[in-house]
């Protein structure tokens, strides 16, 4: 019965939008946008039979793993799980169609970063209507999925974003890495030394201006949050003006490669200048410090970015998060999916750490023996955040993908000399969306 | 008036036309062995500055990852086919899947094109009709949109009809002319086939669909191969239709499987997307190596005026 | 015009005149049956698209919530305050009036260069054609990368005779020329059409003007190439338009962002950065009229002038 009426609302969309200027009678009359409120009434019943289906994003071997989790569910005596892997190029593409076919897959994997938008345009379905089990994550894990009073995603993994150098360059170079507490003067001192002391052969740190994430670390060492709670923007023109003119200073004395070598790097992390040698340090989350030290010839270490006791900066990250569509006709049935894959003690060993660090304690012991010594480095560094680390004070707002984007561009043009720091400081303060 | 050379033909035409039509050029090619070698030089030359990319990519196939980028050399410093072992038995249900599932969308999508944009194309160069300018422009204009923007109403048809999960989002279109770019080519090739063909045919009393298909079709030989080549290469690298209609990887054709090397976290293994790049260049390869003999028959029409 | 001469032809018999315009109605029946699939397709596949895309150019659309009626408030928007679509509409008007004459001419060069028999020659053919079957494949980024990077082949050819060149892909000066060589490179299926078509001209007249004494060049220009305009009208009208509309290029090559610093920011790329990144399906659905009436326009502009230089052999 149910997916009669899910036919019926996909139909309704396809001639709402089909019929133009009709579109704005039919659907106020269909309520097809309406999202959870329309749908309460499936939501919090038994899981049903209905099948299930599951998108996420990934590689071979996330694909294997989680096919393999999934087939277990079943077996389990959950209902049947249709799968729909992709690679991230696309994956985003076809799930925006799929909105707006009201066709979204029951179970999707979502991003930290895209969550608000899906959420706060009524797609996913509120968690709470349903019975799921979030007790066994991390503390500041379990509100990653919130949305204003609502949760929308439970954390699948969790990443973190590290200090990553090249140990075996600076072994040669006789330059210690900055340790213990230090701040982004300091890192501005060390990229300086590299510089000199190899004669200029070698950056020091790879350029990080344009990454917002850095950005936020950066106002966040002074106490400071970036988004106020109400989602606008907390940091001030001084505080990107400060950060902008410390990378261009950098970028001015060579201590940071120059813009079109950053440009060639970008969406390349084989080709980036920490991979490939050139620069001795740069900044990268835990999955990609993974992925680099596959790719580079010398020892790579990851510690923490620049960091004071008092206000530290980092926080512990959600790599990918479970949701429910809000026009799902199991929801139940995929609750139970997703609590199947974060806290049964068999799906943890199917996964291990391939989706990334596991969002719970229980689940981090469990494979602790299991995972391969590329990643142990990166486990080891999440255990050393999760110490030394300070929650975010609320999720990102829906503006933040755009801010994110908007802010590399603006750090491209200032580094290619078409725009001045102070234009670009007031380019993003006039468009950022809070 | 420009002079016109008209020669009288047989009521029917022979479809495989004799080989007489290259004269001039066969001619040319055995007056000197040195000319000839002197010209395969040259086309060598041409091939090898074309395909350089190509041939670095073969060779970066072959050799371990970490040299791939480490030189531009074209010759493999050694020959280690075991990244078209791995790559084709990686991404479940594998590369050979990949390839069938490609094969079976490009045949229905040739059959489509094949039968729908001919007839339609000979509506356009042969018949008169009422209003045949505006819908001639009308179905210019409809290659004029950009498809990401006509990608969600279609898609939000093809999921009403239930389609969505199946090929026919991908093939069914074609066998109702939707790509403009074919009427107008064969339109383009037909416009330069002499009418007097078609009125010697009516002549002996043909109708208007027994001219089509035994004159119009034969001397449209190297149109219809051209064709039938083109949809299915384009149809064989189709990225978006069937990223956004196919969610199962069992249906997956090649583009959406090569897509699975490639990552955003950079884990690529270059070496396997490289090897299967190749594998998936053959069958399109082989497939115009086979037809481009159809397309550049030639016809032995005269009778063309100048 | 059919209608012209019919009334023109008042001075004729009444019998055969009823018998012209029988034949024309039957012509005209053929005609629209032959068209009937395309009709078909046009109707239930084509016009609602179209019409839902013109529909909501004058609204907000977020794809989540039900289009909001904005009236021309996208259009004026687009030219008049986003710089980001003018430096897409510098990028692609570039981007098309460079590659397409160059892609042209090189693929006409070599389609008459390789008409002739000679053996190997469809290996040559299918060789020349590889590039183009590599398409829009994942692996161009890399050997773009490959051929342009800093330390690229391009670079490192240019070493040896001591020059020290640029950083082509991602300089902002010279990335958009990589995707132009790129288009040029890609010259395969405006050749095949060429081929297709110097095989259809009868060397009986090529014969003739040889006898007429005219050398190589003067065949080509007198015989091979009037012959060949209806086909090189094709091509340019349709390369114009995929010119317009491409994509793939600037998207697989930098990473989606058209990058460096907008630099290879096409049209299409742009409008899609709008509808499926940002979720301003509105926005996306004007950008793509305005294209329309621009690739409009320079169809129209190329039918005009084509009266001038294209002969089809069908005229009358």
């Amino acid at each position: 019965m149910k997916t009669t009426r899910r036919a019926i609302r996909r139909s309704a969309a396809a001639a709402a939008l089909l019929s133009g200027a009709l579109a704005l009678a039919a659907c106020g009359v269909d309520g097809s946008g309406g999202g959870s409120g329309d749908d309460g009434g499936d939501a919090g019943g038994p899981a049903t039979d209905e099948e299930i289906r599951t998108a996420w994003w990934g590689v071979d071997n996330q694909h294997r793993a989680l096919e393999t989790a999934i087939e277990a569910f079943t077996a389990a005596g959950g209902p049947q799980v249709s799968v729909e892997p992709q690679p991230w190029d696309g994956y985003w593409d076809k799930l925006a169609t799929q909105v707006a076919g009201r066709d979204l897959p029951d179970v999707i994997m979502q991003a930290a970063s895209q969550l608000p938008t899906y959420a706060e345009r009524d797609s996913l379905l509120d968690l709470s209507e349903v019975d799921l089990d979030v007790s066994g994550l991390d503390e500041g894990i379990r509100e990653f999925g919130a949305v204003g009073e609502s949760t929308y995603g439970v954390v699948a993994a969790t990443n973190a974003t590290g200090f990553v150098t090249n140990e075996d360059l600076l072994a040669e170079l006789g330059i210690a890495a900055p340790e213990g507490e230090w701040t982004w003067d300091d890192l501005a001192t060390f990229a300086s030394e590299v510089q000199s002391a190899s004669g200029g052969e070698h950056w020091g740190v790879q350029d990080g201006s344009g990454d917002m994430i850095l950005f936020i670390l950066f106002v966040r060492d002074s106490g400071r949050e970036f988004y106020a709670e109400d989602g606008s923007i907390n940091a001030t023109p001084d505080d990107l003006r400060a950060w902008f003119q410390l990378w261009a200073d950098m970028r001015e004395s060579g201590a940071v490669p120059p813009a079109d070598i950053t440009a060639e790097a970008s969406g390349n992390l084989p080709g980036s200048p920490l991979a490939t040698g050139g620069a001795a340090s740069g900044f990268v989350w835990t999955q990609d410090y993974v992925a680099l030290q596959s790719v580079s010839d010398n020892a790579l270490d990851i510690a923490l970015p620049p960091y004071n006791a008092t206000n530290p900066s980092l926080w512990i990250n959600a790599a990918s998060l479970w949701s429910i569509s809000a026009w799902s006709g199991n929801p139940q049935g995929a609750a139970d999916l997703i609590d199947y894959l974060v806290n049964d003690p068999e799906a943890v060993d199917t996964l291990g750490a391939t989706l990334g660090i596991p969002p719970t304690a229980a689940a981090r012991a469990q494979i602790a023996e299991s995972v391969t010594d590329e990643e142990r480095p990166a486990i080891e560094y999440m255990d050393l955040v999760a110490e030394n680390s300070r929650p975010l004070n609320r999720l990102w707002p829906d503006g933040f993908a755009d801010s994110r984007t908007l802010m590399s561009q603006l750090s491209e043009q200032v580094a290619f000399g078409q725009m001045s720091v102070d234009d670009a400081v007031d380019a993003f303060f006039a468009d950022a969306e809070g | 008036m420009p002079s016109t050379v008209t020669q009288v033909l047989p009521a029917t035409v022979d479809p495989s036309p004799p080989s007489t039509s290259s004269k001039g050029g066969r001619r040319r090619g055995s007056r000197s062995p040195l000319a000839t070698t002197a010209w395969h030089g040259l086309m060598l030359l041409l091939c090898l500055a074309t395909l350089y990319p190509v041939l670095w990519m073969a060779r970066s196939a072959v050799v371990p990852e970490s040299e791939i980028f480490a030189s531009p050399t074209i010759v493999p410093s050694q020959v280690d086919l075991s990244n078209f072992a791995a790559g084709w038995s990686a991404n479940p249900p594998g590369f050979g899947t990949f390839l069938m599932n490609s094969f079976i969308i490009c045949a229905g999508a040739v059959a489509g094109n094949l039968i729908a944009c001919t007839l339609a194309a000979y509506a356009f160069a042969r018949l008169d009709f009422p209003l045949k300018r505006l819908w001639f422009a009308v179905m210019l204009a409809t290659v004029m949109l950009p498809a990401h923007v006509t990608l969600i109403p279609q898609y939000a048809l093809f999921s009403a009809a239930g389609w969505v999960g199946t090929y026919l989002p991908l093939i069914v279109p074609k066998f109702l002319a939707t790509d403009a770019f074919f009427i107008f080519l064969l339109v383009q090739f037909m416009r330069g086939i002499p009418r007097e063909l078609d009125e010697a045919a009516e002549l002996d009393g043909a109708g208007r669909w027994r001219m089509f298909r035994s004159v119009m079709l034969p001397l449209s030989i190297p149109a219809l191969a051209t064709t039938a080549v083109f949809t299915f290469i384009w149809t064989y690298e189709d990225f978006l239709g069937p990223l956004i209609y196919l969610s199962d990887l069992n249906d997956y054709p090649v583009p959406l499987g090569l897509r699975m090397f490639m990552n955003a976290m950079g884990q690529s293994s270059y070496g396997q997307l490289f090897a299967m790049s190749l594998v998936s260049l053959l069958p399109v390869f082989i497939f115009f190596l086979l037809f481009q003999r159809k397309l550049i028959a030639g016809i032995a029409t005269t009778g063309l005026k100048g | 015009m059919s209608n012209a001469t019919t009334a023109a032809g008042g001075g004729a018999p009444a019998p055969a005149r009823r018998r012209r315009s029988a034949r024309r109605r039957k012509e005209a029946r053929a005609g629209y049956l032959f068209l009937l699939p395309w009709f078909v397709g046009l109707a239930a596949l084509v016009i609602g698209p179209m019409a839902t895309s013109a529909y909501l150019s004058f609204t907000e659309y977020d794809l989540f919530h039900d289009p909001v009626w904005v009236g021309v408030e996208n259009y004026r928007t687009l030219f008049t305050d986003d710089p980001r679509y003018l430096q897409s509409l510098r990028v692609t008007f570039t981007y098309v009036l460079a590659s397409v004459p160059l892609r042209l001419v090189v693929a006409l060069g070599l389609a008459v260069l390789m008409n002739r028999t000679l053996r190997g020659m469809s290996f040559y053919r299918a060789a020349l054609y590889l590039p183009s079957l590599l398409g829009g494949s994942v692996a161009i980024a890399v050997l773009w990368r490959q051929l342009f990077g800093s330390n690229g082949a391009i670079n490192q050819l240019l070493a040896l005779v001591g020059i020290d060149g640029p950083n082509w892909i991602a300089s902002p000066d010279t990335s958009l020329a990589t995707l132009i060589v790129l288009a040029i490179w890609q010259f395969g299926s405006p050749m095949v059409i060429f081929l297709a078509g110097l095989r259809q001209i009868p060397a009986e007249l090529l014969e003739a003007a040889r006898v007429d004494g005219a050398g190589a060049v003067r065949r080509f220009v007198s015989v091979t190439l009037p012959l060949l305009t209806p086909l090189v009208f094709f091509n340019l009208v349709m390369q114009t338009i995929v010119a317009f509309q491409a994509f793939t290029p600037s998207y697989i090559i930098s990473n989606g962002t058209g990058g460096p610093v907008d630099s290879t920011l096409f049209y299409t790329l742009y409008l899609y950065i709008k509808g499926f990144s940002e979720f301003e399906m509105g926005y996306a659905s004007a950008m793509a009229w305005v294209l329309v009436a621009i690739i409009a326009a320079f169809t129209a502009v190329n039918f005009l002038g084509a009266r001038r230089w294209v002969h089809y052999s069908d005229a009358s």
